[in-house]
């Protein structure tokens, strides 16, 4: 980007300066010359040097007379974002350098493996300059990842001094190298905002110029009962699935009412007016009302009622979740069972859960390029390629239509499902995908839903996992009583794909791994049962229960 | 020095599908040959002569630890060792 050549040249500079830095520390480490360690403190004037110059051409920039566009500023932005957190990275190795002296002999440190926290550092540092510059997604995040891996690093260095502290003489020692390790764990945040402004730098944020036209005709459209002029969006975000949101809140004179602003792609969103109006002819209360509807020729826009209540995926963060989540989930099986019971036809039907998979893997791969395999043997045993076990899952997906079919949600996520305590009432909202389908496709969509959650604490995972048996349980009842012998291998199809696909949102590479093997080991289980009666096939629970280890 | 070759594999298993490859390892040892191969990689291993075979067992917070480990002197390249490392995991917490 010739434009910006004066910062780009000046980052550049700065972030060799700071890899210098690293390798200097590291060798410090090695080997503490005194030479070395005054070069590593006049090094860090120049980079304090560097990101002050920066800080000056980007305020420069900002407030000057070009009169810079939004994405031009948000890289303006970015770039001092990454300097500032570059200067951090060289502050924390002088304090390295620092803590060095302290040790009663500096080979104290090499009982710990602090090599690749440096060659984690130092690789994501190379990724920086070409990741703005080119606007690489795939650079910021693997610059990003690199948080997490540092952060594993930190984590076993941290267990194996605490337990020598227990037996130790050298209290004074463990303590320093453990401070040293804490600044390179701290280098790796710095990281982390260094990948995340590289992402801000392409995305942006806030309201596009056509977003904000569509929701002024839309208020203009339901008479003037509320005016652009007095509304305020109290949150804005962006789905997955590539709509805008704002809640709009009129003045509180006029009474505060609340209503959602819907805005996308002329597609999503006016297939999701369809579906709504669908849903209020089979459970009117179930869905939100629609205000106002406006279209141009590819973005459509809607405002829809604000349904009262939490999502409930915060219903399972929640204070007094035990209480919530019972209810919740009582709820929410009374109103499947209607919905489920109501509208059942006798179509077979298909989820098409392969397909799914296929039109998603790229950006699977793009994510985690190490998910992909080819075939492998361990002696006489032979593990099929991922395409190969990709194109078996298809025959198998051939044999196991369902019996029959029901209207489903079509992306039941549980930030998809409103809880309302008070009128102990369900809501459904994020309609574009409804269709008389597959229930198992909601069913497993909402369990690896809950999975994918990244919450760690053991009593939230076992409110997690206690929802998940029991809506595990209540589905299967389902399928019992309504003969669907194969519910059991298309609910695991629906798993393999939900867990493979939900790893593209997933950066903690730890527990992307894990949803990505449990994808693995259920396809490897349906692989070995292909050939006998799928009535037969038992499906281990345990998949959607999470456990460390 | 020999280029040092590894083999490496990671998966979620249970009861029945780790005796699989428990049992592709026991054919192995008894004809005298592991070819082991996955993505670039490939190994082949011949445990043969003295092996030295460790097994270790660890139970710490809900989690269980079992590792084989065998080691014996490459036949193939003199000077240099084999290894084949089994870790099977299971959570004891589980019914």
């Amino acid at each position: 980007m010739h434009y910006f050549s004066d910062l780009e040249e000046k980052i550049h500079f700065m972030v060799l300066e700071v890899n210098r830095q690293l390798e200097d520390t590291l060798k410090i480490i090695q080997d503490p010359v005194p030479d070395r360690v005054d070069r590593v403190k006049s090094r860090d004037d120049r980079i304090d040097n560097y990101k002050a110059i920066i800080e000056n051409l980007c305020f420069s920039r900002i407030h000057g007379h070009e009169n810079l566009r939004k994405d031009k500023v948000d890289f303006i932005r970015a770039v001092n974002i990454i300097s500032t957190n570059l200067e951090r990275i060289s502050d924390f190795a002088v304090n390295i350098v620092a803590q060095l002296s302290y040790l009663s002999r500096v080979e104290f440190m090499h009982d710990y493996n602090y090599t690749p926290f440096f060659r984690q550092i130092s690789t994501s540092l190379d990724q920086v300059v070409p990741g703005l510059f080119n606007k690489d997604l795939n650079r910021a995040l693997s610059i990003c990842r690199a948080e997490f891996m540092v952060d594993k690093l930190f984590k076993r260095s941290f267990d194996q001094i605490i337990q020598e502290l227990d037996s130790s003489t050298s209290k004074q020692d463990l303590i320093t190298c453990l401070f040293i390790i804490r600044y390179l764990e701290r280098m790796g945040d710095a990281l982390l905002n260094i990948g995340k402004a590289i992402i801000f730098s392409v995305f942006g944020e806030k309201l596009k110029i056509h977003q904000y036209q569509a929701l002024v005709e839309n208020l203009d459209s339901i008479n003037n009962d509320i005016s652009i002029h007095n509304v305020g969006f109290e949150s804005i975000w962006e789905t997955r699935s590539g709509c805008r949101i704002g809640k709009i809140m009129d003045s509180p004179e006029r009474g505060g009412k609340a209503v959602l602003f819907k805005e996308g792609k002329v597609q999503k969103i006016s297939r999701e007016k369809e579906n709504i109006e669908k849903w209020k002819k089979i459970f009117p209360s179930l869905v939100p009302g629609i205000f106002s509807y406006n279209q141009t020729q590819d973005n459509a826009s809607m405002l829809l009622e604000f349904l009262q209540g939490c999502s409930l995926q915060e219903a399972i963060v929640s204070q007094d979740r035990e209480e919530t989540l019972e209810n919740a989930t009582f709820l929410l099986k009374e109103t499947m069972s209607l919905i489920w019971n109501d509208t059942i036809r006798n179509k077979r039907v298909s989820a098409r859960f392969t397909a799914q998979i296929v039109q998603r893997i790229d950006d699977v791969l793009m994510i985690h390029p190490e998910f992909n395999f080819s075939e492998a043997r361990i002696g006489s045993l032979t593990k099929p390629s991922l395409n190969r076990v990709i194109a078996i899952l298809g025959d198998i997906e051939n044999e196991l239509e369902a019996p029959f079919s029901v209207f489903i949600h079509g992306d039941f996520n549980t930030n998809n499902i409103i809880y309302n305590q008070k009128d102990q009432q369900i809501y459904f909202i994020d309609l574009h995908r409804s269709c008389h389908g597959d229930y198992v496709q909601d069913v497993s969509v909402f369990l690896v839903s809950n999975y994918r959650k990244p919450i760690f604490e053991p009593e939230v995972r076992q409110a997690i996992n206690r929802l998940n048996q029991e809506f595990y349980s209540f589905a299967r009842q389902f399928a019992a009583e309504n003969s669907d012998p194969t519910f059991n291998a298309r609910l695991a199809l629906g798993f393999i794909r939900s867990f493979f696909t939900s790893t593209r949102f997933e950066l903690n590479q730890e527990f992307a791994l894990s949803m990505y093997q449990r994808a693995l080991y259920l396809s490897e289980k349906l692989i070995a049962h292909h050939g006998r009666p799928w009535k037969d096939f038992s499906l281990p629970r345990d998949v959607i229960m999470y456990s460390r280890f | 020095m020999t280029e040092e070759k590894k083999f490496e594999m990671e998966s979620l298993q249970d009861r029945e599908t780790v005796c699989k490859y428990l049992e592709a390892l026991k054919e192995g040892f008894i004809q005298g040959g592991i070819n082991l191969s996955s993505n670039e990689e490939n190994l082949s291993v011949v445990p043969g002569g003295l092996i030295k075979f460790t097994i270790k067992a660890k139970k710490k917070n809900g989690e269980v630890k079992l590792n084989l480990r065998f080691r014996w002197a490459d036949m193939e390249t003199p000077e240099t060792d084999s290894k084949v490392d089994t870790n099977a995991l299971s959570d004891h917490e589980k019914e």
